[in-house]
C-alpha cells in the first residue's frame, strides 16, 4: 500500500516546489503581458514586414504544445550557443508562450477600436 | 535526420492524433451528462457537476496523469500508459466541454423557449429543437478551440510512458543527439494537426450554417 513516511520526508521539498511554482507563475505573469502588449502594438500599428514575420510567430506559438518548446529551448538551445539554467529556461519560454496569447488578446482590443474615436482626439 | 526519423515521428502524430479524437469524443459524452446536471432541478445534481467540473478544471493536467498513472496500481488496478493517458485526458476535456455547453444553453434567449412552449411543442421536443441546435450554434468556435487545446495538451502523455509525437521526438533527439531538428519536426506536425482541426471545425461551422470568422 502507500507509504507516507516518503511524503513527510518529502514534504519539505515539495514546499519548495510550490514556492518555486509560485514565482514561475508571477513572474511570468507579469512579464508576458508586456512583451505581448509590445507584439500586439507592433502588429497593429507596425510596417508590413515586422507584421508578418511576427503572425508567423504568434502563430507557430500559439500552434504547438508548451512542452514541446520548452524541450526545443532547453535541450537544443545549446545548439545555437543558448545555454540557459532550468529556471530561466522555464521562464523564459513561459513568458513567450503567455505573450504570444496576450498579443492576440490585446490585439483584439486594438482592433476593436473604432475609427471614429482616434479621429476625434486628433480634432479636439 | 534521416527518412526514418521523419516516419517515426509521423508514427508518433498517429497515436496524438487518435489519442486527442477519442478523448475530446468520449470528453463530449461525458460533458453532455455533466452539462445536463449542472442544468437539472435538483440541487445534489447540480452540486455534482458542481465538483466533478471545478476538480477536473482545477487540477493540471500533467498531475491527472501522474495520479492515475500511478496511484491506481497502488490500490490493485494494473493501468497501462495509454489507458491513464485517455483516462486523463477524456476526463479533463469532459469538464471543460461541460462548462463551455452550459455556457451555450445558458444563452439560448429564453424568449425562444417560452415561444416554443407557446406553440404546444413539449419541453423534450423545445429541448431537441430549439435549446439543443441553439446551444450548439453558440458553443462550436469554443468547442473546436478545446479540440486545438486537446491536441496541444496530449504532447503531457509523454510522462506516461506513451509513444506520441512528444515522446518519441525526445527519445530520438537523445538517441541522435539532434534536439533541434526532432522537436522542430514535431512542432510542424502539430502545427499541421491544428490545421486540419480548425479547418474541419470551420466546415462544421458552414454546415451549421455559422457566418465565416
Amino acid at each position: 500500500m502507500m507509504n507516507f513516511d516518503a511524503l513527510t520526508e518529502a514534504l519539505p521539498e515539495i514546499v519548495d516546489g510550490l514556492g518555486l511554482t509560485i514565482l514561475i507563475w508571477l513572474a511570468g505573469s507579469a512579464l508576458s503581458p508586456v512583451l505581448g502588449l509590445g507584439i500586439a502594438l507592433a502588429r497593429r500599428f507596425g510596417p508590413v514586414w515586422v507584421e508578418r514575420p511576427l503572425w508567423a510567430v504568434v502563430e507557430v506559438i500559439r500552434g504547438t504544445p508548451f512542452l514541446v518548446q520548452i524541450f526545443l529551448l532547453y535541450y537544443g538551445g545549446p545548439f545555437i550557443g543558448l545555454e540557459l539554467d532550468p529556471t530561466p529556461a522555464g521562464l523564459l519560454g513561459l513568458t513567450v508562450y503567455g505573450a504570444a496569447y496576450f498579443s492576440e488578446i490585446l490585439r483584439g482590443g486594438l482592433i476593436a477600436v473604432p475609427v471614429d474615436y482616434r479621429d476625434y482626439r486628433r480634432r479636439r | 535526420m534521416t527518412w526514418i526519423h521523419v516516419y517515426l515521428l509521423a508514427l508518433g502524430a498517429l497515436v496524438t492524433a487518435g489519442l486527442s479524437v477519442v478523448s475530446i469524443i468520449v470528453g463530449l459524452g461525458i460533458g453532455i451528462l455533466v452539462c445536463a446536471a449542472s442544468l437539472a432541478k435538483a440541487a445534489p445534481l447540480r452540486w455534482a457537476a458542481r465538483v466533478y467540473v471545478s476538480f477536473f478544471r482545477g487540477v493540471p493536467l500533467l498531475v491527472l496523469l501522474l495520479l492515475i498513472y500511478h496511484l491506481l496500481p497502488q490500490i490493485g488496478i494494473d493501468v497501462p500508459g495509454v489507458v491513464a493517458a485517455l483516462v486523463g485526458l477524456t476526463l479533463c476535456t469532459s469538464a471543460y466541454q461541460a462548462e463551455t455547453l452550459r455556457g451555450g444553453f445558458v444563452n439560448v434567449a429564453p424568449g425562444l423557449v417560452e415561444a416554443g412552449r407557446m406553440i404546444g411543442l413539449s419541453a423534450a421536443q423545445v429541448l431537441v429543437r430549439i435549446r439543443a441546435p441553439i446551444a450548439l450554434r453558440l458553443t462550436l468556435p469554443a468547442l473546436v478551440n478545446e479540440g486545438i487545446m486537446i491536441l496541444k495538451a496530449s504532447s503531457l502523455v509523454s510522462v506516461v510512458g506513451v509513444g506520441d509525437i512528444t515522446r518519441t521526438a525526445q527519445n530520438l533527439s537523445s538517441s541522435t543527439y539532434r534536439p533541434i531538428e526532432m522537436f522542430a519536426t514535431a512542432g510542424l506536425f502539430y502545427l499541421v494537426l491544428n490545421f486540419v482541426v480548425a479547418r474541419g471545425g470551420s466546415g462544421l461551422g458552414r454546415l451549421l450554417g455559422l457566418p465565416r470568422s
